[in-house]
């Protein structure tokens, strides 16, 4: 049984807003083997992006994280402190990419100044020509073309596909053990995307990064992911691997998600849609967030939040229909 | 905004007693402003019409809160109608300065081309000189008087709102939901209007709740020069150069004008920092999280 | 009977630089794009960033002047088109943009966000346009408590209905759709799709669909372009190209959209393009595509490719099939 690099214990997260308190994670556990991917899938407001910043712990200073713990090997990063936090763990341990690669960059500073910082912090490697050199070996090993162009260049002078692989060289420069993706390759174009999906493939197979990649796209997610976690309205519905999700998916929502979904390798009949929306999340839900919209509602959904149970080998539900089956 | 939001925006108000406090200043200020001429204790002396030799240069008393000035008038009735003065000078200033500002900004924002260029250069003109020193050359120019210091201030004025709204333009008029209004098939004008100018307001509105108070500055500033209001106008600049040359022996004669100035401003300056803090969604939630 | 026509499109934006705007060069947006569309019929311009589709678009809406080339509606040349013809024209084309948050006027209520177009194109008064905005809004599946809220008070999938709404406040013969679902949650987008092709049934709408989306173009579309670098490189009916891409970045572009099927690692047997599409300021010579085309031959470096029709309705511009001609 592979170790467990990432344990993520009951974690619940709010937000503070004018409007009221936002729950946006509610009592989520998950767990990351060494080596492997795990991709969080969900739509807005399922709190996907949330788990990924708290890992991190750079959630917005009107985030709170209530209550739960996020195990790092065994050490519970939510209880270092800020200066703990940047000088082990971000990018020396757990490093992070984003959805906008021209958000992450400074605009006033060259690709290779930004790397070169993080190289200096993290490695501790002082010659200027070795840190140029390794630099260097970087961008190549996100296979940009021109890498000696590109550390010279600034953000806006290239395009998001390369700011992106520039971003992916920058967070994995400090041989981070965990890279979390959120969203990576919502913004870049199909083409793009699927040279970044297979840039990841590569890189984690290299250099056996323990990998978190959350997405919207059920699509992107089977293909860079071993395993998947469901996750609506801060709760998390389903979980295992993706052949097992998507070849028998359990929860109801799921089920439904895959039914809306139209393909581009074959004509699709009507599409099914799932009525209604979204439940407030400023309101403290009881029973299942889904209950309102879901077609196997029982009376026990509205009033009791499901436990979590395993279906099959590392497939997990949390479904009061699929309590009552067994 | 919607009911809602005025609820939640009273409560994020009340969290903060720094806004308390501005919000507090200035409505006094404006009421005070309003109602002074009918509740001063010495309506004469306030306007300045009268003198009398004996109650000259008398300290703070009862009869007389904040004392006599030079000529024997009641200085605290003075004050308080100074108010008024300040009030009207804050208003038609800023107001004027608007007016003109955004109608430029706007028509420079969004027609773009040679029009832009013309009206933006001319802004930069006026921009280029330090704002008092150019309301002091106009106020000079025109010579003393109320209605001339505020034609002074506010032609200082209008190219900070022209370039505000400018930009603001800029960045507006390239949203979908203005390529929507072309779709539909609206005029430019309306467009103008409509669509552009009420989403342009959100920094001019901080800006001019600053700007009431550096506007009766300024205009202390001038009359306090000489150049400003003429007296026996009680405009609190024009109290504070009348006591001047006494400070020495009735402080009492600048210093309370002087007080009621900064009281003013600041309470602006509160109000602006409130305004901020509501219409930036960031710093909103700032304020919310002071209260958790 | 063709409801638009748009024949040797051409779209070149000047770059200046200096104070007095010297111009330096252009950026080749469109690129001599031709195609037609039918009345009720969905045709979808498929490309990727820079391919130029929305800015042909943009052109067909009147938002940019053509620098070359002419559009026909219903058969009369509105290239040019000023004041009560233009206005009339407007009337018959409507659109609706990718995000409903900045397509809709933040500080306008949806009741006059729907009643505006009303307003300003038919004479009626003010509570006549609600009436009939307040039943368009129901037509779209919203309620009317909706009508009063602003357009941050509503969710994505809500405002992206108002957009809709809107648009066919008039009964345009024509809407431009630029992305309508790309900002909406899967669930949702299912919904507005369903929606839409309703709408086209009971209005005899044409759509045209500007996406990058290949997955919801094949479920909408009853013909599709693709477009790169400015260029219209294939076009045919839906299941025609998709079951049989002829040109290779069409290939490529439809073997790179994931899908969540169970078979994984379908990617990596996909037709890939190496590197980035270049720039459209300097466009490659002969075929745009040559640099990056697994099948590049030594003509495609040096002459355009003609319009080859393969089969009935699908054409493609591309020196591979020349023979066939």
């Amino acid at each position: 049984m592979a170790d467990i690099i990432l344990d993520i214990n009951d974690l619940h997260i709010n937000y503070y807003t004018p409007e009221g308190i936002v729950r946006a994670v509610r009592g989520v556990s998950l767990n990351l083997c060494k080596g492997e991917s795990l991709c969080i899938v969900g739509e807005s407001g399922s709190g996907k992006s949330t788990i990924g910043l708290a890992i991190i712990r750079a959630l917005p200073p009107n985030a709170l994280i209530v209550k739960g713990e996020i195990y790092y090997n065994g050490m519970d990063i939510l209880k270092l402190s800020e200066e703990e936090m940047t000088r082990n763990i971000r990018g020396k341990e757990i490093s992070i990419v984003f959805q906008d690669p021209v958000a992450m960059f400074n605009p006033l500073f060259t690709i290779g100044e930004i790397l070169s910082d993080v190289i200096l912090t993290h490695l501790g490697l002082k010659d200027k020509r070795k840190v140029y050199e390794y630099g260097i070996k970087m961008l190549k090993l996100v296979e940009l073309p021109d890498p000696e162009r590109i550390y010279n260049s600034y953000p806006h002078e290239l395009s998001g596909g390369m700011l992106q692989r520039a971003a992916i060289a920058i967070a994995i420069s400090a041989n981070p053990k965990v890279l979390i993706a959120d969203e990576p390759t919502t913004m870049l174009d199909v083409t793009i995307q699927a040279q970044i999906l297979d840039l990841l493939k590569k890189l984690k197979k290299e250099f056996s990064l323990s990998m978190i990649f959350i997405t919207h796209n059920l699509g992107v997610a089977a293909e860079i992911c071993d395993r998947i976690a469901v996750m609506y309205a801060g709760s998390l519905f389903e979980e295992g691997y993706i052949e097992d999700i998507l070849m028998n998916p359990i929860h109801p929502y799921t089920k439904k998600l895959l039914e809306c979904i139209p393909r581009a390798s074959k004509r699709s009949l009507k599409l099914k849609y799932i009525p209604g929306s979204l439940p407030d999340l400023k309101t403290s839900i009881l029973g299942c967030p889904f209950a309102p919209r879901c077609d196997f509602a029982m009376d026990i959904c509205e009033k009791q939040l499901p436990s979590i149970s395993e279906v099959s080998y590392k497939h997990r539900v949390s479904c009061h229909l699929s309590l009552a089956k067994r | 905004m919607n009911l809602g939001d005025i609820a939640s925006t009273f409560k994020l108000i009340k969290s903060n007693p720094l806004s308390v406090i501005g919000i507090a200043i200035v409505a006094t200020f404006i009421v005070v402003g309003i109602i002074s001429p009918y509740i001063v204790p010495y309506p004469d002396d306030a306007w300045g019409y009268t003198y009398n030799l004996d109650l000259r240069l008398l300290p703070p008393s009862i009869n007389h809160l904040f004392g006599t000035d030079e000529m024997g008038r009641d200085l605290f009735s003075r004050v308080l109608l100074g108010t008024r003065f300040s009030l009207i000078i804050a208003i038609g200033v800023v107001g004027i300065a608007l007016a003109i500002g955004i109608l430029m900004g706007l028509v420079a924002g969004y027609m773009g081309g040679s029009i832009a260029m013309v009206l933006m250069r001319l802004t930069d003109m006026f921009l280029a000189f330090p704002p008092l020193l150019l309301a002091i050359a106009f106020a000079a120019t025109l010579g003393r008087g109320l209605v001339n210091v505020i034609i002074a201030l506010a032609l200082s004025w209008w190219p900070w709102y022209a370039r505000l709204v400018y930009i603001q333009v800029n960045s507006i008029k390239n949203l979908p939901f203005v390529d929507a209004a072309r779709v539909i098939g609206l005029s430019t004008t309306k467009i103008m209007f409509r669509h552009i100018l009420p989403n342009s307001l959100t920094p001019i509105i901080i800006q001019s709740a600053l700007d009431m108070g550096s506007a009766i500055l300024e205009a202390a500033g001038l009359s306090f020069l000489g150049i400003g209001v003429s007296p026996p106008t009680p405009e609190w600049g024009l109290l504070i150069s009348q006591g001047w040359a006494l400070i020495n022996r009735a402080w009492w004669i600048s210093l309370f004008p002087g007080i009621a100035i900064v009281i003013t401003v600041v309470g602006f300056n509160l109000l602006a920092d409130t305004f901020q803090e509501l219409l930036d969604p960031r710093l909103r939630s700032t304020m919310i999280m002071r209260g958790v | 009977m063709e409801l638009l026509n748009v024949l040797k499109l051409k779209m070149y934006f000047p770059l200046k630089r200096g104070i007095f705007g010297k111009v330096i060069g252009y950026v080749k947006a469109v690129d001599n794009v031709t195609f037609y569309i039918n009345s009720n019929e969905v045709y979808s311009l498929v490309g990727e960033s820079g391919s130029g589709k929305s800015t042909v678009a943009r052109c067909i809406l009147k938002l940019y002047e053509p620098t070359d080339g002419r559009i026909l509606f219903e058969d009369k040349d509105i290239t040019y088109i000023k004041g009560k013809e233009l206005l009339e024209y407007r009337r018959k084309i409507q659109a609706v943009f990718q995000n409903p948050y900045l397509s809709l006027n933040p500080r306008m209520r949806v009741i006059d966000i729907v009643a505006e177009p009303l307003l300003e194109h038919l004479d009626i008064d003010r509570n006549e346009a609600y009436k009939i905005a307040l039943e368009i809004l129901e037509k779209v599946g919203l309620s009317s408590d909706i009508a009063k809220r602003f357009p941050s008070g509503l969710s994505g999938g809500q405002a992206q209905r108002v957009a809709i709404a809107r648009a066919i406040a008039l009964k345009p013969k024509l809407i431009i759709l630029d992305e309508p679902t790309s900002a909406l949650d899967v669930s949702l987008q299912a919904q507005i799709l369903n929606l839409l092709e309703d709408l086209s049934n009971e209005y005899k709408l044409s759509y045209l669909l500007i996406s990058h989306d290949l997955s919801v173009v094949r479920y909408i579309s009853d013909r599709v372009g693709v477009m790169y670098l400015g260029k219209l490189v294939e076009e045919g009916y839906t299941e025609s190209l998709f079951e049989n891409p002829l040109h290779p970045y069409t290939q490529a572009l439809i073997s790179s959209v994931p899908e969540p099927d169970p078979q994984r690692g379908k990617l990596g047997k996909r037709i890939s393009l190496p590197g980035e599409p270049p720039s459209a300021i300097n466009p490659p010579l002969g075929c745009r595509l040559h640099p990056r085309c697994p099948y590049a031959m030594d003509i495609c470096r040096k002459e355009e490719p003609p319009v080859i029709e393969v089969e009935n309705g699908h054409s493609v511009a591309c020196w591979l099939y020349k023979s066939i001609e």
